[in-house]
């Protein structure tokens, strides 16, 4: 499962805004799962649940910041969790991770956005309310953040 | 007819030249199309060391028997180090237990065993990731192992089955080309291999729009 976002002209088919394609087990094409603007500014996921829904993180630094929740076999959400667009100003490539049981994500930056004292949010889900933020503040001498993980992880 | 001689003569070296000429420009083409590059916004790099070393990998005792939620953060240090922080969410609130001296290259993935999956930085000046060397550490451990390394993969995501096999995704170079943004094509690893495959997953899957 992977997502991309690309310019008119594209060789799999338009996607400007954020599609979700899927490659099924034991078969060599992708398949757009979701098409074109579905996923609009899709940042970080997705995942498939074992109903085999997608969520993702749709975010643009300043303005927005949603968990989205798009049930199988339809193109747009049947739950969409507005999280305030505040929480990364710094920008940065979103990165998601979903915990075991599924009802908690943990939501960080990463990239040239995620420097030393950036946030991580733990972020209930479905509900969508912040359980805990604590700050990456050590070692002194980290650069940026390159990814997150959470253990027991999400695994349908 | 020695002026015709040299003539023809100076017309087949500069059609070798001309040849050799050809070679030059298609081989320089074809090297520079041959890693995908990164989208970094140069205007905004840090300075960014070649070499430090991580501080030395510790995991608090306690890890191993409880049964806490971790959460992983992964980072870099300079080009060619980076590390990875153990955050407890304790009842009483998250707390460092410890932290791993190999990561930043990449994500983290953990898989059904609660083992966590990091690959070291090994970044070029455009931080783009090269080889990626993948390390697993076991819940609780401050030593991993190696179980692999990618050389000029460009890792940019990594997620783990629940049979252990690990899926690299890595910058593909048409799309990059065609959309200025990253896609990525992935590898598969066995579980128990010490080597890739050399599967590689049709183009597809992007992460990163921007550093």
């Amino acid at each position: 499962m992977g997502w991309f976002v690309s310019d008119n002209n594209y060789p799999y088919g338009p996607c400007v805004s954020g599609c979700i394609t899927e490659l099924p087990a034991g078969q060599s094409k992708w398949q757009i799962r979701l098409p074109d603007l579905a996923a609009n500014s899709i940042g970080a996921g997705p995942f498939v649940t074992t109903d085999d829904s997608l969520l993702f993180w749709t975010a643009l630094s300043g303005r927005f910041n949603y968990i989205e929740t798009v049930p199988a076999g339809r193109h747009y959400p049947a739950r969409v969790n507005q999280l305030s667009p505040n929480l990364f100003t710094t920008g940065g490539n979103p990165s998601l991770a979903l915990s075991g049981d599924g009802s908690e994500f943990w939501m960080t930056v990463t990239g040239l956005g995620g420097p030393l004292g950036t946030s991580v949010y733990g972020v209930n889900y479905p509900g969508g309310d912040i359980a805990t933020t604590f700050a990456v503040d050590s070692p002194d001498d980290l650069i940026f953040i390159m990814g997150i993980g959470v253990s027991p992880s999400y695994l349908p | 007819m020695n002026k015709r001689m040299n003539s023809m003569t100076n017309r087949s070296r500069l059609a070798q030249l001309s040849c050799l000429l050809l070679v030059a420009i298609l081989s320089a083409l074809a090297t520079a199309q041959a890693r995908p590059k990164s989208t970094l916004n140069h205007r905004h790099l840090p300075h960014i060391p070649f070499a430090r070393a991580a501080s030395a990998p510790w995991v608090a005792p306690r890890v191993q028997t409880s049964e806490d939620q971790l959460v992983y953060v992964t980072y870099v240090l300079s080009l060619t180090s980076g590390g990875t922080n153990i955050y407890d969410i304790a009842p009483g609130g998250p707390e460092l237990v410890g932290v791993l001296d190999v990561g930043g290259g990449g994500p983290v993935a953990v898989d059904s065993q609660e083992n966590v999956y990091v690959i070291q930085t090994n970044l070029d000046g455009n931080l783009y990731q090269l080889d990626a060397a993948v390390y697993r550490y076991a819940r609780g451990s401050s030593e991993g192992t190696k179980l692999f390394d990618a050389p000029n993969i460009g890792a940019e995501a990594m997620t783990v089955a629940a049979d252990g096999t690990v899926y690299i995704a890595r910058p593909g170079t048409g799309f990059e080309r065609l959309c200025g943004r990253e896609v990525l094509a992935a590898r598969l690893f066995r579980p128990g291999s010490s080597r890739r495959l050399g599967r590689r997953l049709p183009d597809r899957h992007l992460a990163r729009s921007e550093w």
